[in-house]
C-alpha cells in the first residue's frame, strides 16, 4: 500500500501523531477515540509502510514509543 | 548572571577563556602605545626613561613591519580556524591549540617576511611586501629552499630546506588537537542535554522543534538533517544511543548558545515551583503499577458520564498484540487527561 492509499482513519491518526509529536502508545490509545483493536492494528500498518516508528524507550509509561516520520517534502513545502 | 547548570561549571568554558588574555593584552598594549606617543622631553623626566623611549622608538620602526606580517598572518590563520571548523568557529579560535595555529601562523608569516626581505632588491615597497607575504605567506612557506645544488645530479641529492613540512607537521597537530578538544567540549554540551532532557520523547520533540525553527538551512541541508534524525531513532538503536544522537543533533543544529538557553529554561520551572508540582508521567507510572482490574475499577468509579465508561472498558478489554502494560498505561493516562494528575493521585491514594 502506498502512502497516499492510506484509508481516512490512517490519514486521521498520522495527522494525530504529526500534531502530538513523539508518544507512547498507550498516550495515544488514551487520546484518541479508535477503538484499541483498530488503533494497534493502525499503528502495526503505518509502521509497516516507515510512516511511523515504534521503538523501546525504558522511560516511557509503556516502555514504548511511536514516533512519525516526517517527510523531507513535509518539511520543505514550509518554506 | 551565574548559570544554574552545575556541569556548566564544571569543565572549561572554551568560548569565556579567550577575553581574559585578550583584555590583558589590549591593556599591555596601550599602555605601550601611551608611554612612545607622550613627548618626554622637557618634562624633567630621567635620562634613561628618555633614552628607553627613543630606543623603543627605534625598535618598533624596525620591527613594524614584522608586527604588520604577523598580524596579516594571524588573521590568516583566523580566516583558515574558521573555515575548517566551520560549526564552532568562536570555539575552535578559543580553545589552546587552535590559539597555537594563530601564533604559529603570525610566526610563520614573519620568517617568510624575514627570507622575502633578503631576496627582494631594498628599494622595494614595504607595504607591498607586507601585504603580498602577510596573505601569500602559507604559499611562500611551502617554497623548497635550495641552498646547495648538485651538479648535474638530481633533485634529491640537492641541499635544501623544507620549512613548509614542518610547518605543514605542526598545523596537522594543532588541527588535530582542536578537533579533539572540541570533540570533548560537544561531548560536555550533549551531557548538559541529556541531563536536562532525560527522555528519547522529549529530546525528539527539542530536535524537530529545532528544525523546524531553522530558517537558514536549504531544502538539501534540511531533508540530510532529516535523514539524520531519522536515523537517530532508528528501533534498532538502544535507548541510550538514540538519546546520544539527538543529543548531538540538537547541538548542531542549535549551537551551543541554543543548548544553554534550554539547560537554563529547563531548569527554571523546577526552581520556582519548589518541585510541588504533580507530572504527569510520573502519576501515569505510578498508577501504572497497579493490576489492570484494580485500575478498571478506578477509573469507572471517578469516571461515571457513559461516554467515559464505555472508553474505559474498551481499554481494558484483552486485544491480541496490545502489551498488558500498555491497556494499565493507558487507562491511567485517560483518568489522569480527564480528571488531573493531583486528583488521579489522591483518588489512587485514597483506595490504597
Amino acid at each position: 500500500m502506498e502512502p497516499n492509499e492510506l484509508n481516512d482513519d490512517q490519514k486521521k491518526m498520522l495527522a494525530w501523531l504529526e500534531r502530538a509529536g513523539a508518544v507512547p502508545p498507550s498516550q495515544l490509545l488514551a487520546q484518541t477515540m479508535f477503538p484499541p483493536k483498530e488503533a494497534w492494528g493502525m499503528l502495526t500498518q503505518l509502521a509497516e509502510l516507515g510512516l511511523l516508528v515504534i521503538r523501546d524507550d525504558p522511560d516511557s509509561p509503556d516502555g514504548q514509543l511511536v514516533i512519525p516520520m516526517s517527510k523531507p517534502s513535509a518539511a520543505q513545502s514550509k518554506k | 548572571m551565574e548559570s544554574s547548570d552545575p556541569s556548566a561549571r564544571a569543565g572549561p568554558d572554551l568560548r569565556r577563556r579567550f577575553n581574559f588574555g585578550l583584555a590583558f593584552g589590549v591593556l599591555l598594549l596601550a599602555a605601550a602605545a601611551l608611554f612612545l606617543v607622550t613627548p618626554l622631553e622637557g618634562t624633567g623626566a630621567s635620562p634613561l626613561v628618555l633614552t628607553v623611549q627613543t630606543q623603543a622608538k627605534k625598535g618598533l620602526e624596525a620591527l613594524s613591519p614584522y608586527l604588520f606580517v604577523g598580524l596579516l598572518g594571524a588573521v590568516v590563520g583566523l580566516a583558515e580556524l574558521s573555515k575548517t571548523f566551520s560549526d564552532y568557529p568562536r570555539e575552535a579560535i578559543a580553545a589552546r591549540w587552535g590559539q597555537y595555529l594563530i601564533w604559529l601562523n603570525a610566526v610563520a608569516a614573519m620568517f617568510a617576511y624575514f627570507v622575502a626581505r633578503l631576496y627582494t632588491p631594498p628599494e622595494t615597497s614595504s607595504i607591498l611586501l607586507i601585504l603580498s607575504v602577510g596573505f601569500g605567506f602559507p604559499a611562500l612557506i611551502r617554497t623548497k629552499f635550495t641552498f646547495a645544488k648538485e651538479l648535474g645530479g638530481k633533485d634529491s641529492a640537492d641541499s635544501s630546506v623544507n620549512v613548509g613540512w614542518l610547518y605543514e607537521q605542526f598545523q596537522y597537530l594543532c588541527k588535530k588537537q582542536i578537533d579533539l578538544e572540541l570533540m570533548s567540549y560537544r561531548r560536555m554540551q550533549v551531557d548538559r542535554l541529556l541531563g536536562r532532557f532525560a527522555t528519547v520523547q522529549e529530546l525528539y520533540q527539542t530536535a524537530v522543534y529545532t528544525l523546524k525553527a531553522r530558517a537558514t538551512l536549504t531544502d538539501e541541508e534540511e531533508t540530510a538533517k532529516l535523514d539524520e534524525l531519522q536515523k537517530a531513532i532508528d528501533p534498532k538503536l538502544p535507548a541510550d544511543l538514540a538519546r546520544l544522537n539527538l543529543g548531538l543533533l540538537i547541538l548542531e543544529l542549535g549551537g551551543v548558545s541554543y543548548v544553554d538557553l534550554l539547560a537554563r529554561s529547563k531548569a527554571m520551572p523546577a526552581a520556582t515551583a519548589g518541585g510541588a508540582e504533580v507530572s504527569v508521567d510520573a502519576v501515569v507510572k505510578e498508577l501504572r503499577a497497579r493490576p489492570l482490574a484494580d485500575l478498571q475499577a478506578l477509573a469507572l468509579e471517578a469516571l461515571p458520564s457513559p461516554e467515559d465508561q464505555a472508553r474505559v472498558k474498551a481499554l481494558c478489554e484483552p486485544v491480541p498484540g496490545i502489551p498488558e502494560v500498555t491497556q494499565r498505561a493507558s487507562v491511567a493516562r485517560y483518568l489522569v487527561d480527564r480528571v488531573g494528575a493531583a486528583k488521579a493521585q489522591e483518588l489512587a491514594a485514597r483506595k490504597g
